[in-house]
């Protein structure tokens, strides 16, 4: 066993390079003697145990590579020494200064230090995925105790995959010549939550590709093999092909106004004088470099790198307020609004609205957002996307069926006909939850186009999926009303229980999660890393037949939060047709459902659909039911969750999950919606005018600023 | 020098500095490059399963049972030599004795289904996500180059650039697999590409110094914001910058082994685009841009359900892991034909390596390539075995080669796991660790710390 042993400060720490029993410590680095040996030489001094130099003590950080930082603080005080280090703002400049080879050194150490950090940090705290805001007591959150102020922690938010495709789009490039460098975060949740999404370096690559391919169509056709467009550009920007029209260098005038136009078109402002200066020169030495167009085509791309370009600043105005909080910038306000409504860059009106001082109050917000609301559901696509992310009925089309199992399956139709029936809700804004809840309006294989055209989106038989005879003629006039008894709103359409269905079968266990998480406020453990939790294969039984693995000692005490919830959809196959007997095969032979002769195999069982409603925080809610339609009426009339609908719009809107300090901004909200009918928009106005969406405050500032119906701050 | 010391010096060279390596270690770090010939892998992964038929030899029985899976109550260990190869992989008969085809490791603890995700190269649940880094990201931190790790594949949507399915560097972080050969093409040889001068090229760099130094602008004015966000993108171009130098200091190399880009760089057509991943890997690792490459082939969910059009099958793979025929041709002979077109592309970069004069031999004497499915043995998959081809022995590092391996039935004395064989890729570079991943915990009974006997010299 060879240890090795690490002197930071006072302090002796051993880390055991081999040692059998532990991989995990098995694979330590070395380098960590690296870091240690530079914060002795160049931190310790100001930075230990007694009077550490700004709050920061470093003496006691353990650079163990493989585990730490353990803690959050750990974390952040390794990002403190990163960035200090980076910026060369330490040691401060009248001290012994390391050679930049160590600097880089420790840099490229503690950059795989904070990486796993972060990761592990995620991980742990799980702080950052939407599904945890559960966490916080509902309870809590609309007693009308907490009086706020609410504010959103200063945040960097990256631009989301629709926003980047829109500023391709509005720069008139070819789609298939820039692609999307990024995704949204992953495929439960919401995907655009701001603590969530960053940039890699493959991301940043393709982003600097696409930078060029960009500028390449903006000149216009040149020569050069390399960088002609791929296609023939539709608009070239005159202030940049004229730069290519000199036989010599183009002056610094000439090169102003291009940067100046770049500035314009991307990021959408002038740049400053200093700003300026840096962007010609870059240009100017790009050019002299790789010569014309190249050194125009490189040295333009820069704007469209800013750091402004792909982030959302949220870091507020000058001006302090008495809780330490900033309301957010004109400039910042622009892009806060545009990006929480629509993918598209701020428009003209809101770019005046900042220039002429006219956003600088809630009212100055709540007008933006109301002209933008007024547009309609189909010009604000972030407000059908909620509900897609919010019902996770899109994700339909990335589950797999067997296409023999059902001809008439079309997953992407199914998904369609769904956004169809939110947007007819969200048009008539009124009682909208209770309505995506309950209503038996349905879309059926209907496609609409821009000039007003109606058809149907595919030949197949989809309507049979919505339990439509086999002859059922398709009508122009939709939605039409499906028979009372079978279907009752989006947790029956078709598209949502295909999208929490397996290839082969339905999956009680996630839809009772989703009613547990979604529309109850609870929160379900995630199942054990080495826990293999597959149901037993038994074709010759029922699927609730086969879940009674789940009433064993140490799965149950999760299991009891959501089979029962989930159970009574078992009234839909797995295609989510309604039925009323479910097919098992006749004798235990693994796999025969899949087969040919599936027919002379198996027999049906008449369908149990009853369940029942457990475990709710508002106990009158708990009690059996017969099947899904009840479930769903009763969770319908529900005030619990009316309210849980309500904090899942915050965390959508805010891009972040809430705090107690966020109280007032949700019984708002919830009361806005309760006040106007239920309508959606009032909902989201209430939201967007709140302090939460309106006022920034550092994440350093003194915790003092939380006030109660009692009075004074605590 | 022991493994441990070895290890400790190799690792010390990823990062350290001139006042920080003193010259006693700078010594040692000579003698452990000596030490240490060249070595490097190439994982490749196709989706939706290999079938343990597939793998096996005609004329070597594969005991089974009722389920299926493998029944074999011994380990079996044989000479490849005198058998004949499966009809799935004729197209690596040049190189039957540099292959090993292993039977009968299990990846239980990945969980099965349509794929393991990054548990596939992890030895962990596939459902976690990037619950620990992967072993291809592992052995890159033994084998440093300018790229530690090089990912390419094909997703079902021609239009991916980038997909996260497979690779991780560590919890939480996926590592990036590029499926578009002309973009890739851009990042590894863009240096060097036709029409790029020196000029251009300079130009590029300045682009992002330009770049580090207004993302560092940005920061400071933002003060005492979240600037975790910046902090990502600002490594990004510190990397890539950092990389750019290193490729102006090989550009002779680059030069002389850049591939030359073929419309299949571009093409719509899957095959065509794998053919060029392979192309672009093979100059990858011939170039000395990396040592671990990773060719995924219709990997992870939603990706896998790729549709071999250009082999004239129309059926796509999700379709034909679920059986039957189309137009008289069966499934099973549609992904055999899939099949013998990857063995096809790996035999092809087989061959490029060992035309490559390496260290009194070729390159390929130093290499190992690992085939495997990302879903293990089938496109509904247990994991209860998890068939391997290897080609390769990492310079005598491994026992491999001429051989057939098939260890007994998962649960048996003598069963071995895939966390086995990673811990043993990873001994193989002098990394001493006993674990990789998570142990199965339906096998406590057996021993599943460090490398078997059988497969490492």
């Amino acid at each position: 066993m060879l240890a090795v042993a690490v002197l930071v400060g006072s302090r002796c720490v051993t880390h055991v390079l081999a040692d059998g029993s532990d991989n995990r410590r098995s694979r330590l680095e070395p380098p960590a003697t690296a870091i240690a040996e530079f914060l002795q030489q160049f931190c310790l001094d100001c930075h230990s145990e007694n009077h550490p130099s700004g709050s920061l003590r470093l003496d006691d950080l353990l650079p163990d590579l493989e585990l730490a930082p353990q803690t959050e603080d750990d974390r952040d005080r390794w990002m403190r020494v990163q960035r200090k280090l980076r910026l060369a703002e330490m040691p401060p400049s009248k001290s012994r200064q390391p050679p930049q080879a160590d600097v880089d050194t420790v840099l490229q150490v503690l950059s795989q230090l904070v990486s796993n950090g972060e990761a592990n940090a995620t991980r742990s705290s799980g702080a950052t995925f939407s599904r945890t805001g559960n966490r916080l007591k509902h309870a809590a959150i609309f007693s009308g105790k907490h009086q706020g102020p609410g504010f959103t922690p200063t945040r960097v938010w990256r631009i989301s995959p629709q926003a980047y495709s829109q500023l391709m789009s509005a720069l008139q490039v070819p789609s298939d010549t820039v692609p999307l460098p990024f995704q949204g975060a992953g495929r439960d949740g919401f995907r655009d939550f701001a603590s969530l999404v960053s940039i890699d370096e493959t991301a940043t690559s393709l982003l600097v590709a696409n930078a060029q391919v960009v500028v390449a169509s903006q000149i216009g056709p040149v020569t050069s093999e390399r960088l002609t467009p791929r296609s023939e550009p539709t608009t070239v920007v005159p202030e940049f092909a004229r730069l290519l029209n000199k036989t010599r260098s183009p002056g610094r005038e000439l090169l102003a106004k291009a940067v100046t136009k770049q500035f314009e078109l991307i990021v959408q402002r002038r740049p400053g004088p200093e700003e300026l200066e840096r962007h010609v020169e870059l240009l100017q030495r790009c050019i002299a470099d790789a010569g014309m167009p190249n050194g125009v085509v490189v040295g333009l791309s820069s704007v469209l790198l800013l750091p402004e370009a792909i982030f959302r600043f949220e870091v507020g105005s000058a001006e302090l307020d008495e809780f330490e909080r900033r309301f957010l910038a004109p400039r910042e306000l622009v892009r806060a609004v545009a990006y929480v409504l629509t993918d598209d860059r701020p428009d003209d009106e809101l770019l005046r609205a900042a220039a002429e001082n006219r956003l600088v109050s809630r009212s100055d917000v709540e007008r933006e957002v109301k002209r933008l609301l007024g547009r309609g559901p189909a010009d604000n696509p972030r407000l059908l996307r909620f509900f897609r992310e919010y019902f996770e009925y899109s994700n339909a089309a990335s589950v797999f069926k067997d296409k023999n199992l059902n001809v008439h399956h079309s997953a992407e139709t199914l998904v369609s006909d769904t956004d169809l029936l939110v947007e007819w809700v969200l048009e008539r804004d009124q009682n909208v939850l209770a309505e995506l809840l309950t209503t038996r309006k349905r879309f059926v294989n209907f496609r609409s186009d821009p000039d007003g055209r109606i058809s149907k989106v595919t030949q197949l038989f989809v309507h049979t999926s919505y339990d439509l005879p086999h002859d059922w003629k398709w009508v122009v006039d939709q939605p039409i009303e499906l028979p009372a008894g079978q279907r009752s709103g989006i947790l029956t359409q078709p598209s949502w229980l295909v999208a929490h269905s397996s290839n082969f079968e339905n999956q009680p266990i996630q839809r009772g999660r989703w009613i547990r998480e979604r529309l109850l406020g609870g929160l379900v453990p995630d199942v054990p890393i080495t826990v293999d939790a597959r149901l037993p294969d038994e074709p010759h039984n029922t699927l609730r037949h086969r879940l009674r693995v789940t009433r064993e000692k140490d799965c149950w005490h999760c299991h009891q939060l959501m089979n029962s919830m989930g159970l009574p959809f078992e009234q839909f196959d797995h295609f989510g047709r309604y039925r009323t007997d479910e097919p098992v095969s006749v004798k235990a032979i693994a796999g025969t459902e899949f087969s040919d002769d599936r027919k002379q195999t198996t027999r049906s069982i008449p369908v149990n659909a009853t369940g029942g409603i457990t475990g709710a925080s508002d106990s009158t809610l708990n009690r059996p039911v017969d099947g899904p339609l009840e479930l769903l009426e009763t969770l319908a009339k529900s005030k619990l969750v009316r309210q849980v609908f309500v904090r899942h719009a915050f965390r959508y809107f805010l891009g972040r999950n809430e705090m107690l300090s966020d109280s007032p901004t949700l019984i708002a909200a919830d009361e806005a919606y309760v006040r106007s009918g239920g309508s959606f928009q009032a909902l989201v106005t209430s939201l967007l005018t709140s302090d939460s969406f309106l006022y920034r405050r550092a994440e350093s500032a003194s915790p003092t600023a939380v006030v109660t119906s009692q009075g004074g701050r605590q | 020098m022991n493994h441990s010391r070895r290890r400790l010096l190799k690792s010390l060279t990823l990062g350290s500095s001139s006042v920080l390596l003193t010259p006693f270690l700078q010594r040692l770090r000579v003698e452990a490059a000596e030490t240490y010939a060249p070595c490097r892998f190439v994982f490749f992964m196709e989706g939706n399963g290999f079938d343990p038929e597939h793998a096996q030899p005609h004329t070597i029985d594969r005991e089974t049972g009722s389920d299926g899976h493998n029944s074999a109550a011994a380990i079996r260990d044989v000479p490849l030599a005198g058998h004949k190869l499966a009809k799935a992989m004729q197209p690596l008969n040049e190189f039957r004795d540099r292959l090993t085809i292993i039977q009968g490791l299990s990846g239980c603890i990945c969980g099965g289904g349509h794929s393991n995700s990054f548990g596939a190269l992890g030895a962990y649940p596939g459902h976690a996500g990037a619950f620990e880094e992967t072993i291809d990201l592992a052995l890159a931190k033994m084998l440093p180059a300018i790229f530690p790790q090089v990912g390419l594949g094909i997703s079902q949507n021609p239009r991916d650039a980038a997909i996260y399915n497979v690779s991780a560097s560590a919890r939480g972080r996926k590592v990036a697999t590029q499926c578009r050969p002309d973009l890739a093409h851009g990042r590894l040889f863009g240096s060097v590409a036709d029409g790029t001068s020196a000029g251009l090229f300079k130009a590029q760099a300045s682009l992002l110094d330009f770049m580090v130094d207004d993302v560092k602008r940005v920061q400071r004015r933002l003060g005492s914001a979240d600037l975790e966000q910046l902090d990502h993108y600002l490594d990004a171009f510190e990397s890539l910058r950092d990389q750019q130098g290193r490729l102006a200091g090989n550009e002779k190399r680059l030069r002389r082994h850049q591939p030359e880009v073929t419309g299949r760089y571009s093409s719509p057509v899957e095959t065509d685009r794998l053919i060029a991943h392979f192309d672009l890997g093979a100059a990858a690792l011939i170039s000395g841009l990396t040592n671990v490459l990773t060719i995924a082939s219709g990997c992870g969910e939603p990706w896998f359900n790729v549709r071999f059009g250009g082999l004239g099958i129309e059926l796509s793979k999700h379709k034909i892991g679920h059986g039957g025929s189309l137009n008289g041709v069966s499934c099973e002979g549609m992904a055999i034909r899939i099949r013998q077109f990857h063995f096809q592309q790996m035999a092809s970069l087989a061959g490029r390596l060992a035309s490559i004069p390496e260290g009194g031999g070729s390159m390929l004497d130093h290499t190992l390539i690992v085939y495997l499915s990302d879903a293990a043995e089938a496109h509904h998959s247990t994991c209860r075995e998890w068939p391997l081809v290897l080609l390769g022995n990492l310079g005598g590092r491994l026992k491999t080669g001429d051989r057939y391996l098939c260890y007994p039935k998962y649960g048996e004395p003598g069963h071995r796991t895939m966390a086995n064989l990673y811990t043993t890729l990873l001994n193989a570079t002098g990394n001493p660790a006993h674990q990789f991943g998570l142990p199965d915990p339906a096998l406590d009974h057996l021993d599943q710390d460090g490398p078997p006997a059988e497969l490492i010299t």
